[in-house]
């Protein structure tokens, strides 16, 4: 079997052949940890724990512009927001979290996740608000979770 | 923002499950939500101009009416907007202040006394607000104009506040404020081109270093003495520049004037604020009261392994870091000559040392958190002017460097002193610390230019070394360093390397 070891095997194509397949992976891999980011936030009992946990997670949410440099698909620009978003959502509605943890976690969002998210994507943090705020002005089912 | 989806009729358990879950989401987030006056309007919240004190919100109007009852010496009272809060107690300073107390709490507001009918009281209370000078002649000409014919209105008082807090000195106390309840490195590098176009003090920033230099000199000979000691403690880190910039342009205040400034500057926790407190003194090394205060200056500057000057040159090695990699990140002064920016960020990392280096923020913590992480930002951002100077900022700010610089300009400022009359004590305490850092590991330092050394007009560049001529090169370095403890013994690989140092020309 071919297995690409140089940039140049890299460059004549073998990443923007995987990538379309491996799009709907590298999303869930994003919003696992973004869903477990909220676990800590609302399931650790400590507060410096949740913390400590939630910005181990954090790191480690991949970027998806640079995961797709080398793809040249026309929707690829689309995709890195939706992917970029749609984790950023989950970071920002926490609606759980425990009293004693909501000033640690505003917080936290403020220096952690707004100036990230503010760098890669300008317009995330208000496309998140529209949307959070669409989603919680709709009815609400009757055996839903915490919005989560 | 949202005008489509805030069109929605909310019934009552939606409108109560949104207001009860907004204080739960990021500020940010909830900011964003309710900047839209639809949102507000479904949720029936106040549509009006609110302003929060003691966790709870008021009418802004009122607030006014309030300060202004103040100022005049009338009843005040200040509900807050749901009826349930009211003030307990109000007074006013002799400089126009005003506080109002309530709950055990208290709030201040500056320059109350604006408002007052009393023309004695506005004067007093703008003569205590332009104290520090940090308004150009012209606007304070105008605000003195605006006072005098009467009571400032509600928008004229905000306008002042505005004006006020855009001077340097208003964004560092502000910035001082914030911390205290936290605060990102993101935020200690503000979106604001006008507190950097401050620290430099010219506006717009002329193209070169020599014409700047030439042109700030010039901004500073107009100025009176007040607006001129203010320039010169807002610019002293200036003395990191070559040439005697500070203590000549100290020369025009008087001498007690100028000896407040130098011991202003001297207890200021940045390097190179008192490294112009020190040649100023050395300026007038005759008066007493400044050889004194040298004497005092003269062990801080040259004991490098001390606290003082280890914890104040790491922590601006940090902030330089931090301030060229957020700030070109921002893309704050984006088309300003890279001299300028160069200087702005130098500027601004000083003077976040004089207001969190006295143990606000812990320097090791700082180099971990910021200084390390952000180095190849800071690297990636100065890479963007190699084409233009190829020489990067990060590296040459390190404390090594910024000592190596703090001699050569105390150096250059001692030897304006005819050899007959140079304080002898100086001069050793001088020499002894030269000798100590050429005998140091970090030696090679002071052979590599400065980190405003390529802005210079007679800048003559870096030249490499012939292979052929190398050995010979260094054996006439040998009386400056000892390469040896630089270098190790040249393997092949190393010798291929050692072949691409580069010295300064000059």
């Amino acid at each position: 079997m071919f297995v690409p070891t140089t940039q140049k095997d890299m460059n004549n194509g073998w990443g923007s052949i995987r990538l379309p397949n491996e799009r709907p992976w590298f999303k869930a891999v994003s919003l696992a940890i973004a869903y477990a980011i909220r676990s800590a936030w609302t399931s650790v009992a400590d507060v410096a724990d949740a913390e400590r946990a939630a910005s181990y997670l954090f790191d480690m949410i991949p970027d998806p512009a640079a995961w797709s440099a080398g793809d040249q698909s026309p929707d690829r620009d689309v995709w890195v927001l939706d992917v970029s978003r749609h984790t950023l959502w989950g970071l920002a509605s926490i609606f759980s979290v425990p009293e004693s943890h909501s000033e640690r976690y505003r917080h936290w969002f403020a220096n952690r996740v707004g100036p990230r998210y503010e760098k890669r994507d300008p317009g995330a943090l208000d496309a998140v608000a529209r949307s959070l705020y669409a989603f919680m002005a709709s009815p609400m089912p009757e055996d839903e979770d915490d919005g989560g | 923002m949202m005008e489509a989806e805030s069109d929605i009729a909310l019934d009552d358990a939606t409108r109560a499950f949104i207001v009860s879950s907004l204080p739960k989401l990021p500020d940010a987030i909830t900011q964003l939500m309710l900047a839209d006056a639809h949102v507000r309007q479904s949720l029936r919240l106040p549509a009006g101009d609110y302003i929060r004190l003691f966790e709870r919100r008021f009418d802004r109007a009122a607030l006014f009416r309030c300060l202004r009852d103040i100022a005049n010496g009338h009843p005040a009272s200040l509900v807050s907007s749901d009826g349930t809060f009211s003030i307990e107690k109000t007074e006013i300073d002799p400089d126009g202040s005003a506080a109002i107390y309530a709950e055990g709490g208290g709030a201040r507001f500056a320059n109350v006394g604006l408002m007052s009918e009393d023309a004695e009281l506005r004067l007093r209370t703008l003569a205590a607000s332009l104290h520090n000078a940090e308004l150009p002649a012209d606007r304070e000409a105008q605000w003195r104009a605006a006072v005098e014919l009467g009571p400032l209105d509600d928008d004229l008082f905000a306008a002042f506040e505005t004006t006020m807090e855009q001077s340097p000195e208003a964004i560092y106390r502000r910035l001082y404020g914030d911390a205290s309840e936290g605060i990102s490195f993101d935020a200690l590098v503000p979106n604001e081109p006008n507190l950097f176009a401050g620290l430099l003090g010219i506006i717009p920033v002329p193209d070169t270093l020599g014409e700047y230099r030439k042109s700030w000199t010039d901004v500073l000979a107009t100025l009176d003495s007040r607006r001129l000691t203010r320039a010169l403690l807002v610019s002293a880190p200036l003395s990191a520049l070559l040439g005697n910039l500070i203590a000549d342009a100290a020369q025009r205040l008087d001498r007690d004037t100028r000896l407040s400034l130098a011991r202003q500057l001297a207890i200021c926790r940045d390097p190179f604020s008192a490294l112009a407190a020190a040649q100023i003194c050395i300026g007038d090394f005759r008066d007493a009261d400044f050889a004194a205060l040298a004497d005092e200056l003269f062990p801080l500057l040259l004991n490098r392994k001390e606290s003082w000057f280890l914890d104040g040159s790491n922590f601006l090695s940090s902030s330089v870091i931090l301030a060229a990699a957020v700030g070109s990140r921002k893309r704050v002064l984006q088309g300003w000559p890279t001299y300028a920016r160069r200087l702005a960020w130098f500027l601004h990392a000083s003077h976040l040392v004089r207001i969190f280096g006295n143990g606000e923020i812990e320097p090791r913590d700082l180099a971990r958190l910021a200084g390390q992480p952000m180095l190849p930002n800071a690297r990636a951002a100065e890479l963007c002017d190699a084409a233009e100077i190829p020489y990067n900022l990060a590296a040459p700010f390190s404390p090594a460097h910024i000592y190596s610089l703090v001699l050569a300009r105390l150096t250059q400022a001692l030897f304006s002193i005819p050899e007959s009359e140079r304080p002898t004590e100086w001069s050793k305490s001088l020499e002894w610390a030269i000798d100590m850092f050429r005998e140091s590991d970090e030696a090679i330092i002071a052979m590599v230019p400065g980190p405003f050394d390529p802005f210079e007009t007679d800048w003559a560049g870096l030249i490499e070394l012939p292979p052929a001529s190398f050995d010979e090169s260094f054996a006439q370095m040998d009386g400056l360093i000892d390469p040896t403890r630089m270098i190790e013994p040249p393997d092949p690989c190393e010798r291929m390397r050692s072949t691409d140092l580069c010295v300064q020309a000059t």
